[in-house]
């Protein structure tokens, strides 16, 4: 059902002559040979997402050897938009002049280090990948990505943003896309999108939390505190316990990011609104954190990590991630019910799970002998588990 | 003949949006846009995560054009437009 043009990218929809959300309108129709062939092309074109998504990652096979050991290597573009760029610093090589390529190599490492020590992780590919940046790319491009391969950061044109690599959490976010793109390889657009965006944020926070040994309590949950410009009406571009109020400026806007599924966003722009949703599972994430307490990393981020590497996949939408962090956390921590209480309750608090459903977790993670009588319990949880109705999209 | 350019996503998630008349688009300009709506159906998207992504909007006698564009295949002189 696709045509031929985009067959080697990613996923977009100007690629499909009939689009997917009228499909997935079709496959609800009346008209049951219309609904059953709708929903095959439906199941067809996701299945070729996936296989697609897998063939980009570059993803060493699973029995490739692992390389143990921190890696780094930063490049200068010196303001051009070739990558990599030139040659600034590598693993060996002391400081140089340029704070950028310092900050680069210093924040890279820092990540490295997090997820090494944490979740014995070696870099973001599992595998040793070592960790490439390049600094002072393009000219007032304002941005940092991460293109698959590497990071890239802008210096921002000091009007609106500074230099990107002032922040270690902007930093850990980015090499964690390179995380999610090596495992759950979450697709970049609508719901996945949104949780590929909201996993970069919590881990990158948790980078900088971890860094400054804080408490969920101490933690500021802001990301790009360090890099917007003096006199710009703001705190960051996002804050992870109260989406929507990192800024309110002139110029940029007003933060769009909804806390609750009641608002969340229906749009085209930004491959279905992925950074202005992730504020719904952001906010899942402090919420769980701050019910368990602690520091973050310990328990609810293992629950997180746990999820991201072992349980999703590219189609994950935010009711999966919920159940499955529910599961992780029942997994992890059998003897403890309160720990999946408190994920769940999370959940449902942003609107995701239910109330009951949340309920219905509590229930089933009870001990035996407090679950004589709720012998329905098995029912609800199958009940909580099915696909919850979402709001249509609109083009 | 009415452009108008608005750039979505990148690591802040703000959109940007911004128009020029088509009388003040300079040659280059001009050229890059004629050759960008001749071109519009081979985008593929930018591979990664944090990338901008572009809407091209044309308004003249014959009605609205409006095309989504990938920042890499977006012609550097258009992308200003969208933050003037």
């Amino acid at each position: 059902m696709t045509n031929n043009r985009c067959f080697a990218g990613l996923v977009c929809d100007c690629c499909y002559l009939i689009p997917l959300r009228l499909l997935e309108r079709l496959s609800g129709s009346g008209d049951p040979n219309l609904a059953s062939a709708a929903a095959r092309t439906v199941r067809l074109t996701a299945s070729m997402q996936a296989f697609r998504a897998q063939l980009s990652t570059g993803a060493p096979p699973p029995t490739a050897a692992v390389r143990t050991g921190l890696r780094r290597q930063v490049f200068t573009c010196s303001g051009f938009d070739d990558l990599p760029g030139d040659p600034a610093r590598s693993e060996s090589d002391p400081a140089v002049a340029d704070p950028a390529v310092n900050q680069a190599l210093d924040h890279a490492g820092t990540t490295w280090e997090f997820y090494n020590q944490i979740f014995k992780r070696e870099s973001v590919d599992g595998h040793g990948k070592t960790l490439t940046s390049s600094v002072h790319y393009s000219q007032n491009y304002d941005n940092a990505f991460w293109n698959g391969q590497q990071m890239v950061y802008d210096d921002g044109d000091g009007r609106v943003f500074q230099n990107f690599t002032n922040a270690l959490e902007v930093i850990g976010h980015e090499l964690t896309h390179g995380v999610t793109q090596f495992t759950a390889q979450l697709l970049y657009r609508d719901q996945p999108g949104a949780l590929n965006e909201s996993f970069s944020d919590v881990f990158g926070s948790m980078v900088k939390q971890w860094s400054l040994g804080q408490s969920v309590d101490e933690a500021d949950w802001l990301i790009g505190a360090g890099i917007l410009a003096p006199g710009v009406k703001g705190k960051a571009l996002r804050d992870m316990a109260n989406p929507g109020t990192a800024y309110d400026d002139p110029l940029l806007g007003k933060d769009p990011q909804p806390g609750h599924m009641k608002d969340y966003v229906d749009t085209a722009d930004d491959n279905g609104g992925v950074h202005t949703n992730s504020g719904i599972p952001n906010l899942a994430f402090v919420l769980a954190a701050k019910a368990i307490g602690g520091r973050a990393w310990d328990v609810t981020g293992r629950i997180w990590y746990v999820t991201l590497t072992e349980r999703l996949t590219a189609q994950a939408d935010f009711l999966k991630c919920a159940n499955e962090t529910v599961s992780v956390a029942r997994d992890l921590y059998p003897q403890d019910a309160s720990i999946a209480n408190r994920v769940a309750k999370a959940w449902a608090d942003v609107g995701v799970l239910s109330a009951p459903d949340a309920a219905v977790s509590a229930i089933a993670l009870a001990p035996a002998a407090s679950r004589a009588g709720a012998a329905s319990s098995v029912a609800a949880i199958a009940e909580a588990a099915k696909p919850r109705r979402r709001k249509s999209k609109k083009g | 003949m009415k452009l108008v350019v608005e750039r979505s996503g990148g690591f802040a998630g703000i959109t940007r949006r911004g128009e020029r008349d088509g009388s003040a688009l300079t040659p280059e300009q001009h050229a890059a846009l004629q050759k960008l709506l001749k071109s519009s159906s081979d985008f593929s998207p930018a591979p990664g995560a944090d990338r901008f992504n572009y809407v091209v909007e044309v308004q003249d006698d014959n009605g609205t054009k409006r095309i989504r564009v990938p920042e890499s295949a977006m012609p550097q002189v258009l992308k200003g437009i969208a933050t003037e």
